[in-house]
């Protein structure tokens, strides 16, 4: 048998393969580079405190030095460790803003027009600049009137009409941003004979908070979902997110970063295009396609999240499957934005010089739409490139009949 | 280069070193000539353990109440090479308490504080410990880097006029009218051969002092007695952990620098393989047997290396069978002794009495040549230990700066200044594992007495880390080969050596990722750079 | 989700199987852990470069017919060697990575510390010579970049110089690359060729050449002309008027990082699906066969044919425990050589691990307790039966067995 160190950080053999696919190092010269920051350091770090270096802070946490490693090492999260442990940064009220996406989001749905208005406000923009340190240039998503969950709250008996039932983790964006994708969603799943309901209880699922520093708020709302989809896993409900940092954070950053117990569930937790992909698969669900729909040449973009998965070929397979979608794949490669790395103004640089290769990409693809499964990589690719951007979701089920 | 000295020392060991400081601080003229780097002996193969004392304090009180004030004075005087980890003293269940409380009485009665913790408590303070423990002791009980240790008395010494001869062998005793006057040497880089004289010559050489006596017609009875240490990837633990009963084979575990090492083994071993030991499969086997006893996470730590060293059991004199050996210090003034006049041996004791072994040598050559002065070693402190509080004051000053200080600081303190970090190619990182820079070498090279790139390893740990030179050692030997010291030709064929030198400690425990490490290195050495088709010169 | 052939390995050889089984119409995808040992390649590829006392080999496949019947090479048939060379350099050709050399005569690539080694083919622009101790050029300028520490003009000078060459040294300074160097680490040598991207530090560079190279026929550079860009070293040499040579560098090997993303784009062209950061944790069996894998990401992946092509230790084909030895950890295929004592204290000497490896039939099915199993293959660095390193025959052996393992699955 193989035998795994109880120290992962050592399963490292200095081949400097990480050094090469990290994002950040190739733009910004003060990085130590995930090598160094990883487990190299992390050996250091166990001589004593003095060996942390706050520069681990500019690891935006994309993982791509994870999957590039030929000897398993979980360089990213040595690195979130290092900083939730060492780090003597405190987040202030920028951190605060952008990581409570929750708290904020259910406040500005409530005055979408106003907020939505107010932020695209140039001056607005320069003064969160000023006040909050966050980047004037970058455009903030809109908020949504109203909630997912409010428009859910009407579809509960009709939903409750379908004899399979499976629970949708919809996460902060399609709630307070984007509801129609969590629509576009539900119509996949009844297509497919899936009634959707909502978890008991839906906390954020902290990403934000993990990377902004706000570990113990991020650990409690972690035990919160882990007990509701707990709940729902003693129900057979199984639990499905269309976003791939949601699933992602459910399924390992709660475990490896937080160090929560969540062993249990993380089989019962499941990616929307890996779970629509397996349906398709298993020979008996069909989807039925509008042979009206126009064709669209999309363009996939991987988010890190995903990469970090694995799952990226559910996406690209079921987006195959649309006979009115032409296909190209992107080079897999981060868009600078990491959740909300790039809304800090000291990140902007960097965050936009990550991306500019997979801006010119796409520009370069002549694509009508680009595809992604990620919220934040939407905004980012929307804000810095000419496309427009769907979930894979939203592609299939405009597709539907 | 002057011949004629007061005291010539044979062996760049600890004690040799301190010998030499001491000898230098009080005004004595001195020259150490070793046959090759310093620390490359029993010095260098040891755990490296800052010893309370209290492992002696049952069976052999007079050692234990040397090492507690040793370890004081060590603490004080240099900082840079000692932490302050702390020990703990456990006992499992199939131990038994019995011993803990004579443990206790005899640590006390030696000047040693012991107390005893809950279980849960020490589980709490060395969270790598045996879960099971029924009982554990506190001790103060810490890490001592050897290498440093070593340096820094040579540097002291030279600082107050002593000379220091690496690579040179003593081909002969000069013995003039039944008295050693001088030695004949053999310079092994150079080839050059060289004749020194002095009042007294000091037989500092260990194990291979029998041999140097024997140069002088003397008989000392040695015992040569091999002790097998496994170095693990990282620090498992950062207190001293010991096993509460009885000393038995591989029951401490030492956290040192960015390493743990477990030891040791005790075997006898036939002379003629102290130049050359190895580490067997069967002590790997017990090293990690007995230290998984103490810390369970050994069984799936990284090994990065086994090596052995032999300590000198001396046998007593009235004891011609050699079964009866002392570990205390042993003295042998010749004179006396065997009717030699002008030769001394120091032999016996351990690494942490180095400093008191020299005090009781250096004391001798006094009354022999007539002289009044007192020891000082205990209260100057070596160089690189700052007159400040402690390790914390460089520690502070630690957090601010980059990467490429920090350890520099760590290995050298206040040493540290005198490196060039002025310009990004000197602060850069040549061991990356390690953290050593381009500066940190150079300065390595020009002060701190360095030949070769092994030499360049103890002064610096550069290639001590996870992966063993593979990343670092081509870089190094062409820093080396930059700064001046060596033609390319020669610095390649150092390279050779020291990647030889490295897979010799990582055989005997090449499994898993020590062996995928192992493997890669084979590749870019031997494969990449084709290091073996370099026809030796 | 299903193909027909499933590749467990994304190096050298898993590689050439995929594109040798894609170009032939086959739905291939590999599974890869991360990337591959070619980040440590050394530029060329050997086939067999070295005989049993380490001397060069002249005509390797005069040398392979003396082989005994385990190796690999055996294996395939000493005569069909040259043939399966050929396919191997077509898969690079169209994979557009530019080799020279020939199959019945080896030629010299010049080492990172400067030394001359025998090889079968090299990446196109390397410093190379027909035999082992000239050039046929006599004068070299030796450019390096201000603090790169990859690179050993001392030792490269000294070795040319004994070579009876007139050698000058010099260092260039791109400002970008002087911001690169405050950083105590990452200044590597993909950091220089990301730099040399772009057409601005070409040019400087370009400028320091004419300023300092004098007389110089030719100018020597580590191996770090462009990550992205393909016509560096042409725009270079047009703009010095004489050749640009490289000498490769410790890792991260630029030249290598190349070639794996030649191979993995031409793979994709064709219809290949790349996994990667899936390490193969479980798989079915039925009948003697494989039916399916399971990786570490919970991927399932069915399909006709398995190969395995997970490399040697480093790659983690192999691995070894302090109890068991060494064994093949993903189906525990037999393992040949598996010596007792598998390390020699002397680095240098042959070591008997380097030898060991999953036992394969002479159509490189897999054994597992001395049977076949029938449609699992192994190719490249897993097998048993050589040294890559004593041999100089390690890209030869994963290219050759991946095409004949590509060809059995084929035939079938």
């Amino acid at each position: 048998m193989k035998q795994y160190s109880e120290h992962n950080f050592e399963q490292c053999t200095k081949c400097t393969v990480c050094t090469v696919y990290c994002p950040v190092a190739t733009v910004n010269p003060l990085y130590p580079g995930p090598k160094q920051a990883g487990p190299d350091g992390e050996r250091l770090r166990r001589k004593g405190p003095q060996f942390f270096d706050e520069s681990l802070n500019m690891c935006l946490n994309c993982k791509r030095c994870e999957v590039a490693c030929p000897s398993d090492v979980r360089i990213g999260d040595i690195i979130q460790s290092a900083r939730i442990k060492y780090s003597a940064k405190k987040p202030g009220l920028r951190e605060f803003t952008l990581a409570n996406t929750d708290l904020v989001g259910s406040m500005a749905t409530l005055v979408a027009p106003v907020v939505n208005t107010t932020l695209g406000l140039k001056p607005v923009r320069q003064v969160v600049e000023s006040v909050m340190n966050i980047d004037h240039r970058r455009i903030f998503p809109k908020y949504s009137f109203g909630t997912f969950e409010g428009w859910m709250r009407k579809q509960k008996k009709a939903q409750a009409q379908y004899q399979k039932q499976l629970a949708y983790f919809h996460g902060c964006y399609v709630n307070y941003n984007n509801p129609p994708l969590g629509q576009a969603f539900v119509k996949v799943a009844n297509a497919l004979g899936y009634g959707v309901q909502l978890l008991d209880k839906e906390k954020c699922c902290g990403v934000a908070l993990i990377s902004n520093g706000f570990i113990k708020k991020a650990t409690k709302q972690a035990k919160s979902n882990i007990e509701s989809i707990r709940k729902a896993t003693k129900q057979s409900l199984k639990v499905v997110a269309t976003s791939s940092t949601c699933t992602f954070t459910l399924k390992d950053e709660y475990h490896h970063l937080l160090g929560l117990e969540n062993g249990d569930i993380r089989e019962n937790i499941d990616l929307a295009v890996r779970f629509i992909y397996n349906l398709l698969s298993d020979g008996n669900h069909t989807l039925k396609f509008n042979p009206e729909a126009p064709r669209i040449r999309v363009a996939y973009h991987t988010p890190c999240h995903l990469e970090r998965l694995g799952w990226s070929q559910y996406s690209i397979e079921l987006l195959k499957l649309i006979p009115s979608v032409e296909l190209i794949q992107l080079e897999s490669q981060c868009c600078g934005i990491a959740g909300t790395y790039g809304f800090k103004k000291e990140n902007y640089k960097t965050s936009q010089e990550i991306g500019q290769p997979l801006f010119n990409a796409i520009e370069e693809s002549e694509c009508d739409i680009v595809a992604t499964d990620c919220e934040t990589c939407k905004w980012q690719i929307e804000m810095s490139t000419s496309k427009k951007v769907l979930h894979p979701i939203e592609i299939l089920a405009s597709a539907l009949m | 280069m002057k011949s004629e000295y007061d005291v010539i020392i044979i062996g760049g060991g600890a004690t040799g070193a301190g010998v030499a400081r001491d000898c230098a601080l009080r005004g004595i003229s001195a020259l150490l000539i070793e046959r090759e780097d310093i620390a490359t002996g029993a010095t260098g193969r040891n755990h490296g353990l800052l010893h309370s004392g209290a492992r002696y304090a049952v069976n052999d009180h007079e050692s234990a109440e040397e090492c507690i004030k040793e370890n004081m004075i060590l603490r004080r005087i240099a900082q840079h090479c000692v932490e302050d980890t702390g020990g703990i003293f456990i006992s499992l269940p199939e131990d038994g308490l019995e011993f803990q409380a004579k443990f206790i009485d005899s640590c006390r009665a030696a000047g040693i504080s012991a107390e005893a913790i809950d279980p849960k408590e020490a589980l709490l303070l060395e969270p790598s410990v045996n879960p099971s423990l029924i009982g554990a002791v506190k001790v103060p009980d810490g890490s001592v880097d050897p290498f440093r240790l070593t340096a820094a008395n040579i540097m002291d010494a030279r600082l107050h006029g002593a000379k220091v001869l690496t690579y040179t062998r003593v081909e002969e005793l000069i013995i003039e009218n039944g008295r050693v006057v001088g030695v004949k040497t053999l310079n092994t880089i150079s080839g050059h051969r060289d004749e020194y004289r002095a009042q007294i010559t000091v037989n500092a050489c260990g194990i291979w002092g029998r041999d140097l006596a024997a140069k002088a017609g003397i008989t000392i009875n040695m015992l040569p007695a091999k002790g097998a240490l496994l170095v693990f990837g990282h620090r498992v633990n950062n207190v001293v952990i010991n096993r509460c009963r009885k000393p038995a084979d591989a029951d401490i575990l030492v956290p040192g620098d960015s390493i743990t090492v477990i030891g040791t083994t005790s075997s006898k071993v036939p002379f003629d393989q102290c130049d050359n030991m190895y580490v067997t499969r069967e002590e790997v086997e017990l090293l990690l047997r007995e230290g998984s006893m103490l810390a369970p996470a050994l069984n799936h730590t990284r090994i990065l290396r086994a090596y052995a060293g032999v300590r000198p059991l001396v046998a007593s004199d009235d004891d011609p069978s050699g079964r009866s050996v002392s570990r205390g210090i042993v003295v042998l003034d010749h004179a006396t002794r065997d009717g030699v006049e002008g030769f001394i041996t120091i032999t016996g004791g351990k690494l942490m009495t180095y400093r008191l072994m020299a005090e009781w040598t250096v004391d001798l050559i006094c009354k022999k040549l007539n002289i009044n002065a007192k020891c000082t070693t205990a209260e100057a402190l070596l160089p690189g230990s700052s007159t400040s509080t402690n390790n914390e004051n460089c520690k502070r000053t630690a957090v601010s700066v980059n990467r490429s200080k920090a350890s520099a600081i760590y290995r050298h303190g206040t040493n540290a200044e005198k490196i060039d970090h002025s310009t990004a190619t000197k602060r850069a990182l040549v061991c990356e594992c390690e953290q050593v820079s381009v500066g940190e070498i150079e300065y390595a090279v020009n002060c701190l007495n360095v030949n070769n790139l092994v030499d360049l390893r103890r002064r610096t740990r550069m290639g001590m880390g996870t992966c063993q030179g593979e990343l670092c050692a081509c870089r190094a030997a062409s820093v080396m080969a930059s700064v001046g010291k060596k033609c390319a030709a020669t610095a390649k064929a150092d390279l050779k050596n020291f990647i030889a030198e490295r897979w010799k400690g990582m055989a005997p425990v090449a499994w898993g990722d020590t062996l995928r490490e192992g493997e890669l290195i084979s590749w870019l050495y031997d494969g990449v750079c084709d290091l073996s088709n370099l026809k030796s010169e | 989700m299903r193909y027909d052939t499933v590749i467990i390995g994304g190096g050298l050889s898993g590689l050439i199987c995929g594109i040798e089984l894609a170009r032939k119409g086959k739905q291939a995808a590999i599974v890869a852990t991360g990337h591959s040992t070619l980040h440590f390649s050394s530029g060329s590829f050997g086939l067999l470069s070295k005989d049993s006392n380490g001397n060069a080999i002249d005509n390797p496949l005069e040398a392979i017919k003396a082989l005994d019947a385990n190796h690999p090479y055996s294996k395939i048939g000493a005569d069909r060697v040259a043939e399966l060379a050929d396919v191997a350099t077509q898969c690079l050709n169209i994979a557009e990575i530019a080799t020279n050399g020939s199959t019945d005569k080896n030629h010299f690539i010049a080492t990172p510390p400067g030394t001359l080694r025998c090889c079968w083919r090299s990446i196109d622009g390397m410093l190379t010579s027909e035999c082992s101790n000239s050039f046929d050029f006599k004068s070299v300028a030796l450019f390096n970049f201000d603090g790169f520490i990859d690179f050993y003009t001392e030792f490269i000078a000294s070795q040319l110089r004994g070579f009876s060459l007139e050698v000058s040294c010099h260092s260039v300074e791109i400002p970008e690359l002087v911001v690169r160097r405050d950083n105590p680490t990452e200044m590597r040598s993909t950091t220089i060729a990301r730099a040399l991207d772009k057409i601005e530090n070409i040019e400087i560079l370009a400028k320091a050449i004419n300023d300092k190279a004098g007389e110089a026929q030719v100018v020597i550079l580590p191996a770090v002309l462009g990550l992205y860009r393909k016509d560096t070293q042409a725009l270079l040499e047009k703009a010095v008027n004489r050749k640009v040579l490289t000498i490769n560098t410790v890792p991260p090997s630029v030249e290598g990082i190349k070639m794996e993303r030649a191979l993995k784009s031409v793979f994709k062209a064709m219809g290949g699906t790349i996994f990667t950061g899936h390490t193969v944790v479980n798989h079915t069996v039925e009948d003697n066969t494989i039916t399916s894998i399971t990786t570490s990401k919970d991927v399932t992946v069915s399909a006709e044919h398995f190969v395995l092509a997970t490399g040697s230790f480093i790659g983690g084909g192999l691995d070894s425990t302090h109890q068991e030895g060494i064994f093949e950890p993903i189906f525990g295929a037999d393992i040949e050589q598996k010596e007792e004592q598998y390390t020699l204290i002397d680095i240098f000497e042959a070591q008997p691990f380097m030898c060991s490896g999953v036992a394969t039939d002479n159509s490189f099915k897999v054994l597992k307790n001395g049977t076949a199993i029938d449609n699992l293959y192994a190719c490249g660095a897993i097998l048993s039966g050589y040294n890559p390193v004593k041999e100089g025959s390690g890209a030869g052996v994963a290219m050759l067995t991946a095409i004949a393992v590509a060809e059995n699955i084929l035939n079938r």
